[in-house]
């Protein structure tokens, strides 16, 4: 062993990749599921706020570089720079900024946050501290998804007791900066994820998605600059200035570093949030730590119902999931929300289900998505799958798809037709069954969908 | 200015550029909803789409270029982008007729389709439907979506004058911004989401408790599709149907330009016209929807003659005959000739002669200030948009001057909607955006009583009332001594003006009402450019014309002496003494219940002519397709006089009447364009008298509805709310009126309730107006109406 070390030396070591290898240490999760683990006591004693300690003892330049260094990417989906983020703000003005932690997790296949704000809280309030500090903030909100009670109860008691202990509030940490991070909690709405839509909610208006520009970095809420970053990404950053941007960057493949959370759903023996170094292979995710599936699959979202879906083959299978070889598949890394789909369950009856989801979610803004989607889209799969289809509505299908993709206001409606569109491309054949012979082709789940 | 290529086409925008503007100004078309030429651009609609391509730049400032063909490689963005919030950049190229961008725009329009009802035949806005239009040169032609269409509330009303048929809605978020950016007050929103999303007002769950403001009408002007509809004008008519003349608005001094949509005589409706520097698209409601009026059942429609104490139908030979009886034997010199002043130009000159040519002293017109206005600097509504500092003193300008009011809206906002393109303004200015940062420290209202303004404005007070000279005293103290002791309201408003280099003064009928003159001398010193609220809509054109009393002659209202007169418009009650009373008026109330002959009048959408607004632009007034029966304008019934009384007269028409203005104004009266135009002869107004009134210890708070809008539509009485009655505190006391209290007035021989508010003072200073009585619990009191707005 040591002989081999020796060798090894001069080169940089290799970059983890896989959660087997014995460098790799879950830190994200590292206490989700001990008891207490969302108590100030806990979370002291296992070293929180270290990281908000260093941050707020150097300059929001040396945060931002930190970051940069480390190269964690935004884990809400599109998956951009968080450290370039911080960096647009404006650096001299006199307009308060604001830090915005998008915890509306409402991703169908997606609950990575849910269990890191429920048993981590302190984690993530002490990523607002750094992130605050990077974009010298001095209020933070979280805006968390409605019918995440518990999380919200836990964050708001972790905030308060922060506050008690002088973590937060106008002495923040005893460096003389005033730090305040409130809860909002929203009203339900999957558009609220989107960030100017966020903004929108937060400001207590219609959540719609806003023009931009002006982007959140020169107006957001309140008309003032303001980054909107998602749970993990805020909560690296904390780890980030606890453990350093070199242990960040160790993991990971060239362009994608750092510990991710996958989550898989669907007919796997052990569904769940797995944390794991990015450049982990998907055979790995599904069947080493998933337990592997219980049914034979047929294709996966690899981050997210929105994403589009992969085949479920063996190369797919070998690519190592990061952000570039899902993007070279034609999909994205999303969420890292794994949802697989079983060969019995027909895709028709799946994709209907999707529409529907994105149908009642569509905020009504503009017309491909209210209409396109909203009313005929939803429609029209649920005439396919009541049996009273004709091989013609898959032409209208087909076409409504290039209608809608790309011509809406914001990202909500490609997210829908996104997955439904790969579906139809990957599985035309039973889209004509199910048009052709009034039947779904694989009818394994077919009393699992409320048709009606 | 940057080049950008549509199609085949190379033009020349400015930076800032939108890219629907771009390809309109080339000449080239897109179907679009949702952008409006004074609202911001929101993207919401999707019809606009375009393919669109930049270059773009190396780090070291060089064009990146295209090796193949040696010219600046052409990004593309993917598919397809809405050109209406997209700005343009340095060759730029933006494809409006290639196979993508088509099918993207007939996709779209299939979707707006879907949901929107086949009512066309039974549509108000059939005809004119922007959708409809839109949809015969880009849709399909053919329905693929077999399902069944959203059914929802097909008569939901919005207000009294609105009626939304949710429907037909596309969702185009026009109305919703419009309430939010121009007048600036949140009265509608989108409910529900997704496809159930739908347009309401939160103001109320029962109607009658629902007020969206002063300038809802607009609304229904800017919808796209029939799903807003003016509940006035609902089911008149067919637009085609409609002979359509684009006039001037003299129900205020605003001059905002309109529409007048007759049909067989009548007017069905009338639609805000377009006018960039001076109402831009926008009118208030009484200038909408008070019309009724004109073409009620008590319009007048021949002349009426006493006979055996009763007023009974003539012809127009029978009552001149009357008037020929009852004056022949008088002194002509003697008789006094009053007109109201919203009347045009051609006529006040026609009056004026007429009066020299029976040689009386005795002429007025009312209401009227004591003073020209144009003996101040005033601003164009364009500078007042562009000020940077507006400082409203005495004027509920949300009344008084609806145009004014918006104006200084778009002011608060720092955004004017001037970039012209070949089509016109810009159709999607990106400058403005949804709920724009406004600059309410820009904005100082004075006010005796709480006005609508002050809830936008930066600095605002309530002073006491009659305290206008006083607070005018103030400002120039603290302007020049910011030590100077006075209120913070004052001081602040004062370093304002201080620091402005284009100031505005806005004075309104509380300042102007007792002494124009004193308060216009006392504001003028302050260094900034005045703008006085005329009291009628043609007062400040017909004070350059020579139509107020000589000397000892008697002013409108000081009608001691007089034995015999002429009014034309509403007088509230027949003069003291009178022997004989000739009153020409389109409704039979007031004096005219009392005179003798009573001759019909043309309404001022029946009638040619020029008016001048309250920056004192001369405006067109044209004649309307509206029977009104044998009504005359003031020049025909001026001529009737005449004959009776055998003058010759120079001017028997508005020809003959124009000519002579040409002369002392240097413009063309047969050719004054739509849009106004300020002479080249600097006009000089006459001095004018105080115009005085027999009351007036109390007053009505200005209001757009005049009394005659009230008199011809029960809607209106009963959508609008009651008026303040401005009274002392001595006066309350003496007739037994307290704070709040409900009294019913007879104004004008109409019966109206107000409520009462008692001010702490002295005296209320009168408006120069009409007069009516207050019966209050223990006594009668004489009012005085406001005057701005009323004839």
């Amino acid at each position: 062993m040591t002989a081999i070390l020796e060798n090894t030396a001069p080169e940089k070591p290799k970059s983890i990749t896989s959660g087997l290898d014995p460098r790799f240490k879950p830190r994200l999760y590292e206490h989700v599921g001990v008891p207490n683990s969302w108590t100030l006591e806990y979370a002291l004693k296992n070293g929180a706020y270290e990281g908000a300690k260093k941050a707020l003892a150097g300059t929001p330049e040396q945060v931002q570089d930190e970051a940069k260094k480390s190269g964690l990417r935004g884990r809400g989906g599109a998956g951009f720079p968080t450290g370039v983020k911080w960096s647009f703000m404006p650096k001299e003005d006199s307009k308060p900024h604001y830090l915005v932690c998008n915890a509306d997790e409402s991703e169908p296949g997606t609950y990575k946050d849910r269990y890191l704000m429920e048993h981590d809280p302190h984690q993530l309030i002490e990523g607002m501290l750094v992130g605050m500090h990077a974009i010298r903030a001095n209020v933070g909100y979280i805006y968390i998804r409605g019918e995440y009670i518990l999380a919200a109860e836990r964050l708001e008691r972790a905030i308060l007791d922060a506050r008690a202990a002088g973590l937060l509030g106008d002495n923040a940490m005893g460096f003389g900066k005033s730090m305040q991070v409130f809860v909002h909690r929203g009203a339900g709405a999957y558009i609220c994820g989107e960030e100017t839509a966020l903004m929108n909610s937060l400001e207590g208006l219609r959540a719609n998605p806003r023009l931009k520009p002006p982007f959140p970095a020169q107006a957001g809420i309140f008309g003032m600059p303001t980054t909107v970053n998602n749970v993990v990404s805020i909560a690296s950053g904390a780890l980030i200035m606890r453990h350093g941007s070199d242990w960040f960057a160790s993991m990971g493949t060239e362009k994608s570093k750092g510990n991710f959370l996958f989550h898989i759903s669907g007919p796997v023996k052990r569904p769940g949030v797995y944390e794991l170094p990015l450049g982990t292979t998907y055979r790995e995710i599904i069947y080493t730590w998933g337990g592997g599936p219980t049914e034979v699959i047929k294709a996966f979202n690899p981050g997210g119902s929105s994403t589009p879906m992969l085949p479920f083959t063996d190369e797919i299978l070998d690519m190592q999931a990061d952000y570039e070889n899902c993007a070279a598949k034609g999909t994205f890394l999303g969420t890292g929300g794994i949802i697989l789909i079983p060969k019995n369950c027909d895709i028709v009856n799946m994709m209907y289900n999707y529409v529907r989801f994105y149908a009642h979610e569509s905020c009504g803004k503009c017309t491909p998505c209210r209409e396109g989607i909203g009313t005929w889209m939803v429609r029209l799969m649920q005439k396919l799958i009541s049996g009273r289809g004709d091989p013609n509505d898959v032409k209208i299908l087909e076409d409504l798809f290039g209608n809608i993709k790309g011509k809406a206001f914001c990202l909500l409606a490609d997210s829908c037709i996104m997955p439904v569109q790969s579906a139809y491309n990957l599985f035309k054949e039973e889209f004509e069954y199910i048009a052709q012979n009034g039947k779904p082709m694989y009818s394994g789940y077919a009393n699992r969908w409320n048709v009606e | 200015m940057p080049k950008v290529i549509v199609n085949d086409r190379e033009i020349e925008v400015a930076n800032g550029t939108s890219a629907l503007d771009a390809l309109f100004h080339a000449g080239f078309d897109v179907p679009y909803f949702c952008s409006n030429e004074y609202l911001s651009p929101v993207g919401a609609c999707r019809m606009c789409l375009v393919e669109a391509g930049s270059p773009r730049k190396n780090p070291d400032g060089s064009w990146m270029m295209d090796d193949a063909t040696g010219q600046p490689k052409l990004f593309f963005f993917p598919g397809t982008v809405a050109s209406c919030t997209l700005a343009i950049s340095e060759g730029m190229v933006i494809k409006t007729t290639s196979a993508p961008a088509v099918k993207a725009q007939a996709g779209m329009m299939e979707f707006t389709l879907i949901n929107h009802p086949l009512d066309c035949p039974t549509c108000d806005k059939g005809g004119a439907c922007e959708l409809q239009d839109r949809a015969y040169e880009y849709g399909y032609g053919e329905a693929r979506f077999e399902f069944t269409r959203r059914h929802a509330d097909k008569h939901h009303a919005l207000s009294d004058f609105i009626v939304l048929d949710k429907e037909r809605c596309i969702h185009c978020k026009r109305c919703v911004r419009y309430f939010e950016e121009i007048p600036g007050e949140e009265k509608l929103d989108f409910i529900e989401r997704g496809g159930h999303t739908y347009i309401d007002s939160m103001e109320s769950e029962d109607l009658a408790g629902r007020n969206l403001g002063n300038f809802s009408g607009n609304i229904g002007d800017i919808c796209p599709v029939g799903a807003l509809l003016d509940n006035v004008a609902r089911f008149r008519g067919r637009n085609w149907e409609y002979d359509c003349t684009q006039t001037t608005a003299m129900n205020n001094a605003d001059g905002a330009s309109i529409w007048v949509d007759a049909r067989t005589g009548r007017i069905e409706r009338i639609r805000a016209g377009s006018n960039s520097s001076v109402n831009e698209i926008w009118i208030n409601d009484a200038t909408r929807y008070g019309h009724e009026w004109v073409d009620a059942d008590s319009r007048l429609k021949t002349p009426l003659v006493r006979k055996n104490g009763k007023l009974e139908p003539a012809s127009w030979d029978e009552a001149v005959a009357a008037i020929k009886a009852g004056l022949i034997s008088t002194d002509k010199t003697k008789l006094g000739v009053y007109s109201s002043a919203d009347i045009t130009l051609e006529e006040g000159v026609a009056l004026e002669k007429f009066a020299a040519a029976l040689g009386t002293i005795n002429v007025d017109h009312f209401p009227r200030l004591n003073a020209a206005l144009s003996s101040v600097n005033r601003p164009t509504l364009d500078e007042l948009a562009r000020a940077d500092a507006v400082i409203v003193i005495g004027a509920d300008l949300y009344e008084e001057s609806g145009t004014t009011y918006l104006r200084i809206e778009e002011m608060l906002k720092g955004v004017v909607s001037d970039l012209k393109y070949n089509h016109g303004t810009a159709l999607a200015d990106l400058r403005l955006k949804e709920r724009m940062d406004r600059k309410r420290n820009k904005l100082a209202v004075f006010a005796p009583i709480r006005v609508k303004q002050m809830e936008h404005a930066g600095i605002s007070e309530v002073y006491a009332i009659g305290g206008e000279l006083e607070l005018l005293k103030q400002l120039l103290a603290s302007k020049s001594n910011s030590n100077f002791e006075t209120t913070p309201a004052i001081s602040s408003a004062a370093k304002l003006l201080a620091g402005a280099k284009n100031a505005v003064i806005v004075l309104g009928s509380f300042a102007l009402a007792s002494d124009a003159a004193s308060v216009l001398a006392a504001a003028a010193k302050l260094g900034a450019k005045i703008l006085p609220i005329p009291a009628a809509a043609n007062g400040a054109g017909l004070e350059f014309l020579n139509l107020t009393p000589g000397q000892n002659g008697r002013t409108y209202g000081q009608f001691e002496g007089l034995k015999t007169a002429f009014i034309s418009g509403y007088a509230a009650d027949r003069p003291k003494d009178l022997e004989f009373l000739v009153v020409h008026t389109t409704q039979l109330v007031g004096a005219a219940l009392k005179a003798d002959v009573v001759l019909p009048q043309a309404s001022n959408y029946e009638k040619r002519g020029t008016t001048v607004n309250l920056e004192g632009r001369f405006l067109p007034v044209q004649q309307a397709a509206v029977n009104g029966g044998e009504s005359m304008d003031l020049i025909g019934a001026i001529s009737a006089l005449a004959d009776a009384l055998d003058v010759k007269l120079e001017i028997r028409g508005t020809r003959s009447a124009g000519r002579e203005l040409n002369t002392r104004f240097g413009l063309d009266f047969e050719n004054i364009p739509l849009e106004g135009v300020f002479p080249s002869k600097k006009p000089t107004a006459k001095a004018a008298a105080t115009l005085r009134f027999g009351g007036g210890d109390v007053l009505l708070t200005p209001r757009m509805w005049q009394e005659k809008m009230l008199i011809g539509s029960a809607r209106v009485r009963e959508s609008i709310g009651l008026d303040n009655l401005m009274l002392s505190s001595t006066d309350a006391s003496k007739f037994g009126v307290k704070d709040g209290e409900k009294l019913e007035v007879n104004v004008n021989g109409q019966d109206r309730t107000v409520i009462a508010r008692v001010f702490n003072t002295a005296s209320v200073p009168s408006l120069p107006a009409l007069e009516g009585d207050v019966v209050g619990s223990s006594a009668v009191l004489k009012v005085a109406m406001a005057a701005s707005g009323d004839d």
